[in-house]
């Protein structure tokens, strides 16, 4: 097959990239996720608040990514998405010296955007005064950034955007790239989604409005997603990157093909800013047009990567919601392990979809020792389920409302 | 404050290798910036640096890629002249 349900081109995966407090690069993502042991921590670089679990890179040295000089000319959250991106176009052998750059797009996802660059040159306009603002703010903090610096270390001269719809960043970057191919505007996208969002400023916001899990005294088993005792999420930081070809491209070029992007779906619950649709109104319109785009059918989907964020109104409502439109897949949420990395979160759940498709196996969910009684669906815990898989979804729901999902089937 | 004999030179010299990485190799009075591998952007940033050390104001892009250490320099003990004449 060569064409969608829709007649239009079948989008394939070539390649993949991912940094995450699970590690640097995609084997110890897979391996650490498989695990199912969650990264989540007291930050160190956090000590002043009461509550700061998060889900740290480690072992990151900026440096190494894009040199000592750049560093300073580039934010966390552009550092990370280019690592990632650079794994991804390896791990797909394309070359960037060799290839047609103006055919290659850069499809980025992010939510909060360039959260240390924000933080410390507001704290020195403050503390120092205007005069002494690093001249580098207007390169460090804007989001469109994380894109227009992948284009020029990778020789990306095509299309080149950020798309910013919050934690549902990722398979909305990843929707996008897919009609830029499919409307014949590239030949190559890396789509994907970067975040650096652990700083004061930004986790002491999701402390006060509640969102974060104030489990401080055992931090591991903070992140617990569809678990009775979950309480919050736990922020994260990270990058996932997937390099997106038309298939007919892949297969001419001998490109491992490593999944189908059959199907994707995007919506707004229009209700209220944090909380979703009771009634998961806004995340059934997605999957229903992910669905219909794919022309699969709910009990197609063998296993879904939930947004399972770990709060208790999501995953109850997200459960009602697969229960609803599935017919029983092995739902995982990736996030017990590498907390949540808002528009990376996507982007990272679509590699370990992708992995799950190849390898017949979806991880194990995190701490989930006592499921939630209101949560019927069957969520994989303890350890790895191995599976035969023709089809899996991956669900993300921003705050905002905006929900982004992606079916991807078996290559 | 006056800066003495080629003091800023060496100054500016030291900001060079510390702040921008520039190998000592590459380090001399008559390099200009651009040759060490420093943008328009990043004359800003060594004005800010000056003006930190000697107190004198530059506006962006007053420092151009193409001005020598010694250029820089000379500007600057230009400015530092402008103050101490505006103070007497």
């Amino acid at each position: 097959m060569s064409s969608t349900a829709n007649g239009r081109p079948d989008v394939v995966v070539t390649g993949l990239g991912a940094v995450s407090a699970a590690g640097l690069g995609v084997a110890e993502n897979w391996d650490r996720v498989c695990a199912g042991l969650s990264t989540a921590a007291p930050d160190p670089d956090l000590p002043e608040l009461p509550v700061n679990i998060t889900c740290r890179v480690p072992g990151f040295v900026p440096a190494e990514v894009v040199g000592a000089q750049e560093a300073r000319r580039t934010d966390r959250t552009t550092q990370l998405g280019l690592a990632a991106a650079r794994e991804a176009v390896g791990d797909a052998e394309l070359d960037p010296l060799d290839w047609n750059g103006a055919r290659v797009g850069i499809v980025m996802g992010t939510s909060i955007g360039a959260a240390h660059s924000y933080e410390a040159e507001h704290l020195r306009y403050v503390e120092e005064g205007h005069e002494w603002v690093s001249p580098l703010f207007g390169v460090t903090a804007p989001m469109n950034l994380l894109a227009g610096y992948l284009a020029a270390a990778l020789h990306a001269y095509g299309p080149n955007m950020v798309v910013n719809t919050a934690c549902a960043a990722g398979p909305a970057a990843i929707g996008t790239a897919r009609q830029l191919l499919q409307a014949d505007l590239c030949d190559v996208v890396l789509a994907g989604g970067a975040e650096a969002p652990l700083t004061g400023l930004v986790i002491s916001g999701l402390v006060q409005m509640g969102a974060m899990s104030r489990r401080v005294d055992d931090p591991a088993t903070a992140c617990r997603p569809f678990d009775v005792g979950r309480d919050g999420m736990v922020p994260a930081e990270g990058a996932g990157v997937l390099v997106l070809e038309r298939a007919a491209d892949a297969r001419a070029r001998g490109a491992r093909i490593r999944a189908g992007v059959a199907g994707y779906g995007a919506s707004a619950d229009g209700y209220h800013m944090t909380a979703p649709d009771p009634e998961g109104i806004g995340a059934e319109r997605a999957i229903r047009m992910a669905l219909a785009d794919a022309g699969l059918s709910g009990a197609d989907i063998g296993h879904v990567n939930a947004h399972g964020s770990s709060t208790p109104l999501n995953d109850l409502t997200e459960s009602q919601v697969i229960d609803r439109l599935y017919g029983s897949p092995a739902v995982t949420s990736t996030k017990g392990v590498v907390g949540h990395a808002l528009g990376a979160a996507g982007a990272l759940e679509s590699v370990y979809t992708v992995l799950s498709l190849e390898n017949g196996l979806v991880p194990p969910t995190a701490n989930l020792v006592e499921q939630d009684p209101e949560i019927t669906v069957d969520v994989v815990s303890g350890k790895p389920r191995e599976l035969a898989l023709q089809a899996a979804m991956t669900h993300s729901f921003g705050f905002g409302g905006q929900n982004a999902v992606v079916a991807f089937t078996r290559a | 404050m006056t800066a003495e004999n080629n003091e800023i030179e060496l100054f500016v010299l030291e900001m060079l290798r510390t702040r921008f990485d520039v190998p000592e190799a590459k380090l001399t009075e008559q390099a200009t910036l651009k040759s060490l591998g420093i943008d328009s952007l990043g004359g800003v940033e060594l004005s800010l640096t000056i003006k930190k050390k000697y107190g004198v104001q530059f506006i962006a892009g007053e420092i151009g890629v193409e001005f020598t250490v010694t250029d820089v320099a000379e500007l600057t003990r230009e400015k530092l002249g402008e103050l101490e004449a505006a103070a007497s």
